[in-house]
């Protein structure tokens, strides 16, 4: 009994890992800028497809297409978000606009993906698939591990970009008071530009290991956007420590309650921890 | 006061004449034109009208299906076409979706006015068609659903040409456990299926039949259909411990629960799944993790019985890979058809109709001979991969080998 809660306990916590990538890109977005980008999960989507046909039509192995898929969702990211975020970045509103101009984009994504490659589950299946390694009756999954010590990894530099860097204090500075990061000579946009740029990237990273680990398809960007979007409510949206460690807890709390509950409930999990959240502290874990 | 204004009645008198007269020579020159328009011209070919899923949860068996009907189409109309007139088939997307399926059949049936429509795919979208063609008094022959709760319905006009329902696919299985020694029988099982019609018809089913040979069922449960992490699910069965793990799957989840299962290192002595194993796309996938899987198919290209050769054969000049059962089941929807009316020698729905269930018409699938509720005689086979191969382990009398039992480790 031990065993399986820890094993549970374990499953939660590697795929809490993988959405923490994109739930600390939702929010560092929504820090920053106050934008809440919808199209989160639809990257994510974009750049498992991009290792899928990577590895399918020249046999490059998903871990090397990292770096490709990241340069791609950052280029998108940079385009996205001059191109469209711009134009209501200076509304009163801009948060409820790029949650509905995101939001479309994100359907754009998913549907030119349908009509490009039809709405079938893709999965990446190597050598390595479902090797795994047990320890101590305790089994762990190779990729799974991979893709955990990939994603903690990619936040330890960002958190350390974010402290160390120029670019990082901007984007810290423009959280605290956009106008007076502004009046100190921060590019408000270039750091805006720069910050969905990264929060892309991050998804161009969750997408390699969503394809390797996950079946994926067009339409599962839906499910996992609102996934998302209830990690970073209950993390504190802004907050990068506060997505990271929402991520851990719902992943873990999903996987243990599905071990003792039917699974058609388990999904139910993470959006009744989200409305008790919002019922009790609204600002989430860590938010201010 | 009365005091009319005889200017204005007059000029509303006037109007009034004017509408009056533009109806009756509207009207007129209508049915004049009606009565003087040529005939119209005759039929120049048949259309038959099916919905195929293109997108959505059962995409991965479309192109199959649509090879398989443009395979037929190509043929019969080589043949000369049915009763002098050239085929054609018109397919539209689906998405999967039960509600899509049923509106375009409707469209089909009223607006494309098709002469024949097949069935859709997987048995929640006929559930929801089958109405439709019910309403329209069309002949109703389908190649997409063999749940048994589709014919307790009292329909009239609907035909599987699956040989077998849903709940009886693993039927073989259990037989198989029955004939091993008792104390050597796996004794535990963990069923789990989609959320979906015939997911649930076959779990519910085979259920029921290893019960029957003496196993104890650990665990029933359901997952949502489009999933795409089943690991909690499988940790708390590899809790459990069943001899037997059997999956109510279509393609995708089946890949899933193989590729969890060898991730978490459980190995059940048997590993049972519906529909996937016998497609092109599982061993293509898996490799050698299919091997030891047990599954079900209703045709194999090795069925013994006339046309199957040479439907083979056409199939892989034309595309260059061998055809699977779902070839099979929806040519032979076809067949059924081109049976039908050459034999009535009309489109008569209802003459077809009672021709299909008073004559015993030979397909890939065999010998077609079918009640009233629209269910042929027929049964499933079972087998098991072993080193690269299907080898079928039940019926008896058709079988090429056994049991390997229990599955080895994963490799």
């Amino acid at each position: 009994m031990l065993e399986l809660a820890l094993q549970s306990i374990l499953n939660g916590v590697l795929l809490g890992g993988i959405y923490a990538l994109m739930a600390v890109g939702l929010s560092l977005c929504f820090g920053v800028m106050r934008v809440a980008n919808s199209a989160q999960a639809a990257m994510a989507v974009l750049s498992a497809y991009i290792s899928y046909w990577l590895f399918v039509l020249y046999g490059l192995d998903p871990f090397f297409s990292i770096g490709i898929s990241m340069g791609i969702l950052f280029t998108l990211g940079l385009g996205i978000y001059r191109s469209l975020v711009t134009r209501i970045i200076n509304t009163p509103s801009p948060t409820l606009l790029s949650f509905l101009l995101l939001s479309a984009v994100a359907i754009v994504m998913e549907n030119s993906m349908v009509m490009a490659g039809g709405n079938i589950y893709r999965a990446i299946y190597t050598s390595y698939t479902a090797t795994s390694v047990e320890i101590a009756g305790i089994v762990f999954p190779i990729v799974r591990v991979a893709g955990f010590v990939i994603s903690m990894s990619v936040i330890l530099v960002l958190s350390l970009v974010l402290k160390f860097t120029y670019v990082g204090k901007a984007m810290r500075a423009i959280t605290q008071d956009r106008e007076a990061a502004t009046l100190m000579g921060v590019n408000a946009t270039r750091i805006g530009s720069i910050t969905f740029g990264i929060g892309a990237a991050l998804s161009g990273i969750a997408g390699v290991f969503l394809a390797l680990i996950y079946a994926f398809y067009p339409a599962v960007q839906g499910l996992w956007i609102a996934k998302l979007y209830a990690i970073v409510i209950f993390g504190g949206m802004g907050s990068v420590p506060g997505a990271m460690l929402a991520s851990m807890v719902l992943g873990m709390v999903e996987a243990v309650i599905g071990v003792y509950i039917p699974t058609m409930w388990a999904y139910v999990v993470a959006y009744i921890i989200l409305l008790l959240t919002l019922f009790i502290r609204p600002t989430g874990l860590l938010g201010k | 006061m009365r005091r009319w204004n005889i200017k204005g009645i007059a000029r509303t008198t006037a109007i009034a004449i004017i509408i009056v007269v533009i109806i009756i020579a509207g009207a007129g020159t209508y049915f004049a034109m009606q009565m003087l328009a040529p005939p119209a011209p005759p039929k120049k070919e048949i259309v038959i009208g099916v919905t195929i899923p293109y997108t959505g949860a059962y995409s991965a068996y479309a192109p199959w299906y649509e090879r398989a009907y443009r395979l037929w189409e190509k043929q019969v109309n080589d043949r000369g076409g049915l009763l002098g007139l050239s085929v054609r088939f018109i397919m539209y997307d689906d998405k999967s979706d039960p509600t899509t399926a049923k509106t375009i059949y409707e469209r089909l049936i009223t607006v494309d006015k098709v002469d024949f429509i097949l069935g859709p795919f997987a048995s929640a979208c006929v559930f929801a068609v089958a109405p439709v063609a019910e309403a329209h008094k069309m002949l109703f022959i389908e190649a997409g659903g063999n749940a048994k709760m589709l014919f307790e319905q009292g329909w009239k006009y609907i035909f599987m040409t699956w040989p077998s329902f849903a709940e009886d696919l693993f039927r073989g299985l259990a037989e198989v456990i029955k004939k091993m020694p008792t104390d050597k029988r796996p004794k535990t099982a963990a069923i789990i299926n989609a959320d979906d019609v015939f997911p649930r018809g076959i779990a519910n089913g085979t259920s029921g039949h290893l019960e029957k040979a003496g196993v104890t069922i650990a665990l029933k449960e359901e997952y949502p259909k489009g999933i795409t992490d089943i690991s909690g699910l499988i940790t708390k069965i590899k809790g459990l411990n069943p001899d037997i793990l059997f999956g109510g799957t279509y393609l995708p989840d089946a890949l899933l629960i193989v590729r969890t299962c060898k991730e978490l290192g459980y190995n059940p002595k048997i590993l049972a799944l519906s529909t996937a194993p016998a497609l092109y796309e599982f061993y293509k996938t898996l490799g050698k993790d299919a091997n030891h899987v047990v599954g079900e198919m209703q045709w194999s290209i090795e069925a013994p019985y006339p046309g199957v050769r040479e439907l083979v054969e056409a199939y892989k000049a034309v595309y260059g890979i061998e055809p699977d059962y779902r070839v099979g089941i929806a040519y032979t929807a076809c067949e059924l058809l081109e049976n039908a009316i050459k034999g009535v020698g009309s489109t008569n729905q209802d003459a077809l109709r009672d021709y299909i269930r008073t004559h015993v018409i030979n397909t890939v699938v065999g010998p077609m001979k079918y009640d009233e509720k629209g269910v042929p005689e027929g049964r499933a086979m079972n087998f098991q991969w072993q080193n690269g191969k299907m080898v079928i382990i039940w019926p008896f009398d058709i079988a090429k080998g056994e049991l390997i039992y229990p599955k080895p480790e994963w490799s």
